[in-house]
């Protein structure tokens, strides 16, 4: 599921739920295909309760970054709270690739 | 001491929706085999290798054929050292040489080549062997016993 919110400094919240696989990766690429094309370039990626990543997941995640970024944009992520999801981030060193925030708070609140 | 072993199977067509009823199933032999400890963390970790593999053999082994099938064995085997759990998933389709496969670079904006890193890094022993268009990968790992 997304759901998306604008915040004070236009960024576009996406906040993912549940499993994040081979399965769901193309709907997901779908709806982020949307929001570039609508020019969206800030994006803040909520894994905090999402509870299944694979490689499949990760690359839509890394897509997203580099097209982003293509477009002098940026995608912040927090992390899952569930700690195995979390590991795979670690052991694919994406921890060290993407800007990691403890919340959203902080991107509506404004840095 | 006994050694135990108890083995479980399944078939699914090789489409990727299918691929959570095999998670499902790992999931259930967790929750229902007494003598193994249904560790979030050894699930998460074989349902990840065993998904990544399936999801390799949908998208390349049978990248040009759309009635493959894959064949997962899974032992449990209660052991004096260790307890292990084996899983061999078999497919008929085009076979490859997992040294052709670089490994990826972490910490860069790689997208692809990431699963097969994962497998290894989520299971104790990955063995990949073919012959005569019957393909099967071995997955190993040690598994806790239930206190």
């Amino acid at each position: 599921m997304i759901q998306v919110t604008q915040g004070t400094i236009n960024y576009t919240i996406i906040e993912l739920e549940g499993r994040i696989d081979t399965f769901s990766a193309p709907g997901l690429r779908e709806n982020i295909d949307q929001l570039l094309e609508q020019e969206e370039k800030y994006f803040v990626v909520d894994l905090a309760k999402a509870t299944f990543l694979d490689s499949a997941g990760l690359a839509v995640l890394v897509q997203l970054l580099k097209r982003a970024r293509s477009n002098e944009g940026d995608v912040k992520i927090i992390l899952p709270e569930d700690k195995n999801v979390r590991r795979i981030f670690e052991l694919t060193r994406f921890d060290r690739v993407f800007d990691i925030i403890p919340s959203k708070d902080l991107v509506l609140k404004g840095f | 001491m006994v050694n135990k072993t108890e083995t479980f199977s399944l078939e699914i067509p090789a489409k990727l929706q299918y691929l959570r009823i095999v998670s499902s199933y790992i999931e259930s032999i967790f929750e229902n085999i007494d003598w193994i400890e249904n560790s979030p963390d050894d699930v998460y970790s074989i349902t990840l290798a065993v998904q990544e593999v399936c999801t390799n053999i949908i998208q390349h082994a049978y990248a040009d054929c759309v009635d493959g099938r894959i064949k997962l064995e899974i032992n449990l085997s209660q052991q004096e050292q260790e307890d292990k759990i084996f899983v061999d998933i078999h497919d008929r389709g085009q076979s490859f040489d997992p040294e052709s496969i670089p490994s990826p670079e972490l910490g860069t904006l790689q997208e692809h080549g990431l699963g097969l890193f994962l497998v290894h890094q989520l299971m104790d022993e990955v063995v990949y062997k073919t012959c005569d268009r019957k393909n099967i990968w071995y997955l190993s790992k040690g598994i806790r016993r239930q206190k």
